[in-house]
């Protein structure tokens, strides 16, 4: 179950889950194949990371940018850890950079893991 | 206890040619009919300084498309307030090789400041800022005064240190409950005995918390992002375990948007190792 930043999504990928908003309300359904259209809706709802289907991720767009999923939760920690002194409901730059943050953790993990496997 | 910041910082102004090359090229500059190459023959009578500068204007902190060998020609492409913040931001890394490496090495305070100094200008650069080179010049100094601190006071800086460790709270706070002020106050002191203009002695003091500032609001708020993105990053370090207290405040003064976040890391990381290389080893 490859979980993808926003950023990475492209066109024709298939969401295997849906999307839901913090009430739990379907925004998009399962099965749903993105569109760039669809791709910034989720950009503007906020939503960071989505379940894509394995089978709808082109290696040629995207070869890179499958985080492993342990890479991600290290990521977290570690951004989570290093912004202990700021609350991280604290505004929409504090929320972005630690995302950003994250993201570019996750990424190199995923990398140094890539090599080392 | 109160430390006398001036105590510490005392016989700092003797201690390199910082204030001297700055001052020189400042006053050339402020007499409007100075051409080109008389700038060039201030900064070529020092060597090293030449060539620091241009590995400087030839690595990826300016991508230019052909190389600039001379000063001269350096001056013309780059342009001489731009020439002489550099110079002012290379003689104060040179100026500061040695100092106690018991908590914080040279390299990586460094690396640090620099790294904050690019998110500073890159930052700047958005706001169509002229001189971006003033942004990179205050990102270098932000955190002068812990140097400041480990080498003129080292058993006062590791009783912070170690307080800082038991209570794990930021490193600047511990610095004011042990001695009534933080580095940034100690900075601001070093830059006035340097005389440096007026806005680095603020944007240096209140660099942890920018809504004290006053008549360089933007600037200071500007180098407390730039400082939290380089921590962030990652980049080096100056001592602070982890990001300092962030003010969402300082971003708004700003004016930007969050979506430009990602283009102001992705700059910071491309240009960041080049000018590692040009600022610092040579």
């Amino acid at each position: 179950m490859p979980k993808l930043f926003v950023e990475d999504l492209a066109p024709d990928m298939v969401l295997e889950r849906p999307i839901t908003d913090q009430y739990g309300l379907v925004l998009f359904q399962q099965g749903m194949v993105l569109t760039a259209r669809s791709i910034n809706t989720l950009r503007m709802w906020g939503i960071t990371e989505v379940c894509i289907e394995p089978s709808s991720i082109n290696d040629a767009t995207v070869p890179a940018s499958i985080l492993d999923p342990a890479a991600v939760a290290a990521a977290q920690e570690i951004t989570e850890e290093l912004f202990r002194n700021t609350s991280s409901r604290s505004g929409p730059f504090v929320r972005e950079l630690m995302r950003h943050v994250a993201h570019r953790i996750a990424k190199q993990r995923s990398e140094e893991a890539a090599h080392a496997g | 206890m109160q430390v006398d910041t001036m105590k510490l910082i005392a016989g700092m102004d003797k201690l390199s040619s910082v204030p001297v090359v700055y001052n020189e090229l400042d006053e050339a500059i402020r007499n409007m009919r100075v051409s080109a190459s008389h700038i060039s023959s201030i900064i070529s009578k020092d060597t090293g300084l030449t060539a620091r500068l241009l590995r400087i204007v030839n690595s990826a902190f300016y991508s230019f498309p052909r190389k600039i060998d001379t000063i001269s020609r350096a001056v013309i492409i780059v342009g001489t307030q731009q020439l002489r913040d550099l110079a002012l931001a290379t003689s104060i890394i040179s100026s500061f090789k040695d100092i106690p490496e018991n908590r914080i090495t040279v390299e990586s305070f460094w690396k640090h400041s620099i790294a904050c100094g690019i998110a500073a200008r890159c930052i700047a650069g958005y706001f169509k800022e002229p001189n971006i080179e003033r942004y990179f010049v205050a990102g270098i100094l932000h955190d002068i005064g812990r140097i400041v601190l480990v080498t003129k006071a080292p058993d006062l800086a590791e009783e912070i240190f170690r307080n800082a460790d038991r209570t794990g709270q930021p490193l600047f706070l511990a610095e004011r409950a042990v001695m009534g002020c933080d580095h940034g106050a100690i900075g601001s002191d070093l830059v006035r005995l340097w005389q440096l203009p007026r806005c680095y002695e603020e944007i240096i003091g209140f660099h942890h918390q920018p809504n004290q500032a006053d008549l360089y609001k933007l600037e200071t708020s500007v180098v407390h992002i730039a400082d939290v993105i380089a921590h962030a990053m990652m980049l080096g370090n100056s001592g602070e375990r982890g990001v300092p207290p962030v003010y969402e405040e300082a971003w708004k003064e700003t004016g930007l948007s969050v979506d430009l976040l990602p283009y102001i890391m992705d700059t910071v990381e491309k240009q960041y190792h080049d000018s590692v290389n040009g600022f610092i080893f040579n």
